[in-house]
């Protein structure tokens, strides 16, 4: 492989962030990195009285302990990641629950034309143009003439995503859904991966590819507390409503620290991770180092995507804080700040191909592996009552002809409320993530 | 506080239908390059150039965006603070020639534009480069929408071919100037979150 352009998956090694040089060298230590995982497994599996052989894939795995969630942070063999990813998300139990219904929706859906399928066809060469298998295929006619002919997997993501919108008409055809479904195809077979898609779809990622988006905002909103409660220093850079008021011309922080009007009016930046959960982060990071992600994400639910974006923010850092000292002073337009975040926020997590560094960094280093699907449960559930609330004061009010200083005192409004009924201290995540957020400055220092 | 370290930066957003080659005008004019390889946009990209605008150093942030309708509802704080608003569509597509004022207007309402009459539009007609036979939306067309929507500035353009492109962006960059340049004068007054807090001396305006 170390002579080819393409890596194993058909994915071209070289692009913008990434040399060819450089992914060569990484694999040269990757590869064996991967061999030896692979035998570590087999045994694994071997002693959990699994059967494993090359013709042979695994289609089930041993229960839920310690040890198999060190296994799976570990990475998967690439072999078994398809079956692997469908048995622990009761894949297997869904498919058995609608027998016929994916080949009846093939069906259904062959002449199907509408808004959906035209936005489909929109996307489907712009999913993974640099994947060779993702391309249409040059032909050579019996005249000699040559014509183009589209992969078969063009052909079968079509089909997926067409059925998977006649399946799901609250969702229909969303864009990054043609990233999930592409990545699904080239480890589980069609079926399988269409309901993978609607698995994560309805349990990963609820409601983040709705028409309003709302479930991006949410989770957007969720990320934003994080990012505050672990990684204090870039925080006020990161939101916008800090920046406005002046913090990065003088260095001093303005607003409560209950200010959480963010949640309304998300900073800029969160156009940035908006790619990581909607498309679970193909095209952000390298793909080894997202199916990494994948891997854990689908054996240890969604809190995975919040400890890798965690993590990348965490990695950045540096950089992200070199930054802010360079522009200290400096008398710029509103915005240059956050638009250079912007940009690194945006580049950085592209050039990540040290995956096994990035889930070390997450799961050992950092206590970032200890935030619990419980507490990221509960930071959702307040920032859906938070947004829920302001959208029903905005409402109210009726938006039109909202000027921006009375829409700022309406976000200022609707937070207050919020402070007085329920109070911000007796939200037990915020308690558990500032301890959390001691330990882990402890360790660093 | 005049101050020749402040950086005169132009906030540019490309809006229209998915499809209609933003991204690719976008690494056109940054990069000088086309290829086939764009990946469909999901949320936001973000790149910056530099340039000089008579003898004026600037630097133009170029955000590109998701074209699919639904993406608009977490545009809010994103448009705010622009200078310029590049719409596109593609001459080969007559709903996203259709789309092009609902684009118009949905920007004017989320970026909480003060002057709606006054701000710089520019608007391209991309795909030039395709057959005669397949193009939909004819030239004359265009302008009269543009000239409809109050004279705004139309370029056709091939940014797979690279026709036109650099000219559009210069009136891009020159009107985003403009704008940048009329609002310093009206900052201080208009907009109430600028005001100096804690008797501090960083304004926003400086000047």
């Amino acid at each position: 492989m170390i002579h080819s352009d393409r890596d194993r998956y058909g994915f071209k090694k070289a692009n913008h962030f990434v040399s060819e040089q450089e992914y060569n060298n990484w694999w040269k230590d990757y590869s064996p990195y991967l061999s030896r995982r692979k035998k570590k497994w087999e045994k694994f599996m071997a002693k959990n009285g699994f059967q494993t052989s090359r013709d042979n894939p695994p289609t089930r795995f041993p229960a839920r302990s310690e040890d198999m969630k060190r296994y799976v942070r570990k990475g998967i063999p690439a072999e078994w990641r398809g079956n692997a990813w469908f048995y622990f998300t009761n894949g297997p139990a869904k498919l058995k629950d609608n027998i016929g219904v994916y080949d009846k929706l093939v069906e259904e859906t062959m002449t199907m034309i509408n808004e959906n399928t035209e936005a489909i066809e929109k996307d489907l060469h712009r999913t993974f143009p640099e994947n060779i298998h993702f391309n249409d295929v040059t032909k050579t006619a019996s005249d000699g003439t040559t014509y183009e002919e589209e992969s078969s997997l063009l052909n079968t993501l079509r089909r997926v995503l067409k059925c998977f919108s006649k399946y799901r008409p609250s969702i229909g055809y969303c864009q990054s859904l043609n990233f999930i479904a592409g990545l699904l195809l080239i480890f589980l077979d069609e079926e399988k991966a269409f309901w993978m898609l609607v698995i994560i779809t309805e349990r990963y990622l609820p409601g983040i590819h709705d028409f309003n988006l709302e479930g991006v905002n949410v989770h957007q909103g969720v990320l934003m507390l994080c990012v505050r409660q672990y990684l204090p220093e870039i925080w006020p850079y990161i939101n916008e409503q800090d920046e406005r008021k002046g913090t990065i011309l003088n260095g001093f922080r303005h607003g409560s620290k209950d200010d959480n009007s963010f949640l309304y009016d998300l900073p800029p930046l969160s156009f940035c991770t908006t790619s990581w959960f909607m498309s679970i982060f193909v095209g952000v990071l390298p793909i080894e180092t997202t199916l990494r992600a994948w891997d854990c994400l689908f054996y240890e639910d969604s809190k995975s995507i919040f400890q890798v974006s965690l993590t990348i923010f965490k990695q950045a850092e540096p950089q992200i804080l070199e930054l802010i000292n360079a522009s200290r002073g400096m008398s710029a337009d509103d915005g240059f700040l956050s638009a250079e975040l912007f940009q690194i926020i945006q580049n950085f997590p592209k050039k990540v191909l040290d995956a096994n560094t990035l889930m070390e960094d997450c799961f050992k280093y950092s206590d970032f592996g200890k935030l619990s699907q419980e507490e990221i449960m509960n930071c959702k559930k307040y920032v859906v009552e938070s947004r829920t609330r302001y959208n029903e004061l905005i409402k109210r009010r009726s938006a039109v002809g909202l000027n921006e200083n009375d829409r700022r005192e309406l976000v200022k409004g609707a937070v207050v409320i919020e402070n007085k009924k329920v109070g911000l201290k007796s939200l037990n995540w915020n308690g558990k993530l500032n301890n959390r957020m001691r330990k882990i400055q402890h360790k660093l220092r | 506080m005049s101050n020749n370290r402040k950086k005169t930066i132009l906030k540019v957003i490309i809006l229209g239908d998915s499809g209609v080659g933003k991204t690719s005008l976008m690494q056109q004019f940054i990069n000088g390059k086309f290829s086939q390889q764009y990946k469909a946009t999901i949320g936001a990209d973000f790149l910056p150039k530099d340039l000089t605008i008579d003898d004026k150093q600037v630097t133009m942030q170029i955000w590109d965006t998701a074209g699919q309708e639904r993406f608009q509802s977490l545009g809010v704080a994103f448009y705010r603070g622009s200078d310029c608003c590049v719409l596109v569509y593609d001459v080969t597509n007559t709903k996203s020639f259709e789309n092009v004022q609902s684009w118009r207007d949905e920007f004017l309402i989320q970026a909480n534009i003060k002057d709606p009459d006054n701000f710089p539009f520019v608007v391209i007609g991309n795909k030039i480069d395709v057959e005669e036979n397949k193009r939909l939306i004819s030239s004359k067309k265009a302008q009269a929408l543009c000239a409809n929507l109050g004279n705004l500035p139309y370029f056709e353009t091939s940014a797979k071919e690279a026709v036109n492109v650099e000219q559009a962006f210069d009136v891009v960059a020159r009107n985003a100037l403009q704008q940048e340049e009329s609002l310093e004068f009206s900052d201080d007054y208009t907009d109430a979150v600028n005001i100096h807090v804690d008797g501090d001396n960083y304004g926003s305006c400086g000047c």
